[in-house]
């Protein structure tokens, strides 16, 4: 084994300096090593080694957490792996179609702000607004398998003059490691995302796959820890997190069973790839059906399949795979269609049952991804309001609503990356040439300054401690600033001396109107009045500017000392609009695909496929928010659209006319060729 | 299985359209010509039926609609779409029933009963005519019902076109064949 390793370490070595020499990144450089290549896979019974490569002794006094790096990686390559799809955000590898951005979110001041490297439209790169890389670990790992922006790049990012906000304590935390048990885990190996989450939140970045994993209990927070902390120092000892390792999951010559699999379960894709109506976190979840590929067998990993480069397949129309591999077969088309080639008649993977699409015109798979119509919720006229596990840390034990901020909103069929990105000035909705797809949708709510009618949007740590003390708000930016009681003078005045005492529940009707309505006013004075003076507090910092709070699609600028007014269209430039990504799953059978009750299903004057309309959340009480349209982004004439739809009333009536006119039609001819024939 | 044997020419359809017309064309240039030379001295025929001069004159209408939203999209734009399509849609609707019509007097040359000394030329371009027409029809109906699947309708729509090029260049040659015999000088 060790004779093993050395050679293989060799070969590591060389392997590096080669690429390194030629210019190329260490993700190609793909080490073979020794692999039991068994379907049944391998049985882990390991030892533990620690950041330092020790064997970890579960009964030592100060016990290190485990390195996945350094245990995982003595069999395998995880150098390789570590340049994967979950990890290489930020090494700006292809995006190919835009993905679900990373919101980040601070309900103290009412920012929900989408990031991504990758780019995509309506997105912010995280760099150009002064977020370091470990802030976005920060933020963002609990729902992460490590490594990305936690890894090499992200602890080591150093700024010579940080941009306000801007912060890194990577010296303090450590790398985000990248943990393989986060999606290899089996269900029932007691392995805990919610821990690796709490872990994070805690910034135990190097303790998480040891919690996670149930090895261990962790004591500690290292949030705690000030900025300047040396976790190297002889004084630190005390002040790290403790690790106190559970003796029975060790075997007597110090191994650990590790319960893995090769292949993901989908329950561990679910943990950040969980999308949900809201109301199932009412009480509404038995009430919807699970994807149909899932409640036939399928898992996740059975179509989005990655190598040993962990360069996972994502599967939708023409995906070009990173390290140049053919996946065409691993979409929707591989397993249904299979060849093109009728002659060949060759079935897709898993002879995946042909779709017939008996009498649907072949334009339409011209024009729509098959999940347009097999995809996500049905499309509604008013678009419903959706949830997902990482905008909405699904995972946290909490008491849910439906209402929880941001707002997102699908689902909305247009051509994918419809809305034009925010970083070129140009128009707000460009049209696009793309099949149309389904999307989920939400808008940015972000705090910024107005020069010259472009914003630039800051910091959210930044505009948090400009704003905090006029805000004047602890925990939550909407329901804190909508909070207004009345005064007792106040209720006097509309409920007259003897009822302005009594408790709320003893209210009549009329007088809880009258409340709500004196509410309502007083709330709109307080909103304007916190914020018109939070918008002041920065301007201050940040002289000859306007301030603005940009949320629903509308931005909000001081108008006096206790005014607000909003801004709308190119006012505010097209820094407000939405973001929109596209749904995938859950895939709904042929019998619940759009269409499936007929033309008019799409083809008629009120059918939510071309009329969907969407209202922003609202963030700011009781002001406006846009409502948007997807028949202003569908690339279309709608008097051409409308007087199509018009063409499918009556059509089954048409249908039958037309086949007994044709089958007269044909007697007369068929009739006039025998007489033909036998008068000759 | 309907339509599943069917081999169509690999040939983009824009190129067979423009190749046919041409050939059609000069074909009915040069045989014009040889018409003119070689004309009888016969008496011009004069159809004193109105409605079916009419009815003919506006079937000619709308394969006419017909070909131009059609082929003249495809030209145009590479495909059907928009105006071009929904006028398409509606002057078919229109086409199916006069085919009826038509289907009572074209094969016997406006008579109502079957003429033998017809000229030939006007004969099989009124048989091609109503046959092509009746294909291309009867395929698009086919083709609206849940019948076939995409691989078919695809087909469907191949045979669709190429019947539909057929109708075009059939009623030219017919209304032709027309001219020269009401003319005399066939």
């Amino acid at each position: 084994m060790s004779g093993y390793l050395l050679v293989s370490q060799k070969a590591t070595f060389w392997n590096f300096a080669f690429l390194l020499l030629c210019g190329q990144t260490v993700a190609l450089a793909q080490v073979r090593r020794a692999t039991s290549d068994n379907l049944s896979g391998y049985v882990h019974w390991i030892e533990l080694y620690d950041a330092q490569n020790s064997v970890i002794d579960p009964r030592a006094e100060n016990a290190q957490p485990y390195s996945p790096k350094n245990t995982c990686g003595r069999c395998h390559d995880v150098e390789t792996i570590s340049h994967g799809w979950h990890f290489n955000a930020v090494s700006g590898v292809s995006a190919g179609r835009a993905g679900q951005p990373w919101v980040w979110k601070d309900a103290r001041t009412g920012t929900f702000l989408p990031l991504s490297y990758r780019g995509g439209a309506g997105t912010f790169e995280p760099d150009a607004l002064g977020i370091s890389k470990w802030q976005m670990a920060s933020q963002f790992g609990g729902f992460l398998p490590g490594g990305g922006p936690g890894g090499t790049e992200g602890v080591d990012e150093t700024v010579s003059e940080p941009p306000a906000g801007w912060s890194n304590r990577g010296k303090v935390t450590g790398e985000l490691p990248i943990d393989c048990m986060i999606c290899h885990h089996t269900q029932s190996s007691g392995y805990s995302p919610f821990e690796w989450t709490e872990q994070i939140e805690s910034q135990n970045f190097a303790y998480a796959p040891t919690a996670a994993m149930g090895l261990a209990e962790v004591a500690g927070n290292m949030k705690r820890l000030k900025d300047d902390f040396d976790p190297k120092s002889e004084e630190a000892e005390g002040k790290l997190p403790q690790v106190k390792y559970e003796p029975t999951r060790f075997r007597a010559d110090g191994k650990v069973f590790f319960d893995l699999v090769r292949k993901p379960e989908s329950n561990s894709c679910l943990y950040c790839h969980s999308n949900i109506a809201t109301d199932n976190v009412t009480g509404g979840r038995w009430l919807h059906d699970e994807d149909v590929h899932v409640r036939a067998g399928i898992s996740c990993a059975d179509c989005h399949r990655n190598g040993l480069d962990h360069a996972t397949v994502r599967g939708f129309d023409d995906e070009q795979h990173v390290a140049g591999n053919s996946i065409a077969s691993f979409s929707c088309a591989g397993c249904h269609v299979g060849s093109q080639d009728l002659a060949k008649n060759l079935t897709g993977r898993l002879g995946a049952p042909r779709p017939e699409h008996r009498g649907i015109p072949p334009l339409h798979f011209d024009k729509l991804t098959c999940t347009a119509c097999h995809s996500g919720p049905q499309p509604t006229r008013q678009a419903g309001k959706l949830m997902n596990s990482i905008l909405h840390t699904l995972g946290h034990k909490s008491i849910r609503d439906g209402e929880e901020l941001p707002g997102v909103f699908g689902p909305v069929v247009m051509p994918a990356q419809v809305i034009d990105g925010n970083q070129d000035g140009s128009a707000d909705h460009e049209p696009m040439s793309g099949k149309y797809a389904p999307h989920r949708m939400m808008w940015p709510s972000y705090w910024g300054i107005l020069k010259a009618g472009d914003i630039t949007v800051l910091h959210p740590d930044a505009a948090y401690e400009l704003v905090r003390r006029d805000l004047k708000v602890r925990t939550d930016f909407t329901p804190e600033l909508a909070d207004v009681k009345l005064s007792l003078l106040q209720r006097k005045e509309l409920l007259g001396e003897e009822r302005s005492r009594v408790k709320e529940f003893e209210w009549t009707d009329e007088e809880r109107e009258k409340i709500l309505k004196a509410e309502s006013k007083v709330r709109v004075v307080q909103v304007a009045e916190r914020m018109a003076k939070a918008l002041a507090a920065i301007e201050k910092a940040y002289p000859d500017t306007q301030a603005v709070y940009v949320s629903g699609g509308i931005g909000f600028v001081r108008s006096g000392e206790a005014e607000i007014k909003p801004l709308l269209g190119k006012e505010v430039g097209n820094r407000a609009g939405p973001v929109a990504w596209t749904i995938g799953h859950n895939v709904r059978p042929a019998r619940q695909a759009l269409g499936a009750q007929g033309c008019r299903e799409c083809h008629s004057h009120d059918s939510p496929f071309f009329n969907t309309e969407v209202t922003a959340a609202a963030v700011l009480p009781d002001q406006p928010v846009s409502t948007w349209a997807v028949a202003d982004v569908q690339p279309m004439d709608r008097v051409v659209l409308s007087s199509w739809n018009e063409l499918f009333v009556g059509r089954d009536m048409f249908k039958i006319a037309g086949l007994i006119v044709l089958g007269l039609t044909s007697l007369l001819t068929f009739a006039s060729v025998v007489s033909r024939m036998t008068r000759h | 299985m309907l339509f599943a044997e069917v081999r169509l020419p690999d040939i983009p359809f824009p190129q067979v359209m423009l190749g046919l017309f041409a050939i059609v064309g000069i074909g009915l240039v040069l045989h014009l010509l040889f018409v003119l030379a070689t004309r009888k001295t016969q008496p011009a025929i004069r159809r004193k039926n109105i409605a079916i001069r009419g009815l003919y004159v506006l079937f000619l209408i709308v394969v006419a609609t017909l070909a131009v939203t059609s082929f003249g999209s495809i030209l145009k734009v590479g495909h059907m779409s928009g105006w071009a399509l929904i006028g398409h849609t509606v002057v078919a609707g229109a086409f199916v029933f006069l085919l009826l019509a038509m289907s009572a007097y074209l094969p016997r040359g406006g008579n109502c009963e079957e003429t033998s000394d017809r000229w030939w030329l006007a004969r099989w371009s009124a048989w091609s005519l109503m046959l092509s027409s009746l294909v291309a029809a009867a395929v698009m109906f086919s083709a609206m019902l849940p019948i076939l699947d995409t691989s078919r309708l695809q087909l469907a729509m191949e045979i669709h076109r190429y019947a539909g090029l057929l109708v075009v260049t059939t009623a030219v040659v017919h209304a032709y064949s027309l001219l020269c015999t009401r003319c005399g000088w066939r």
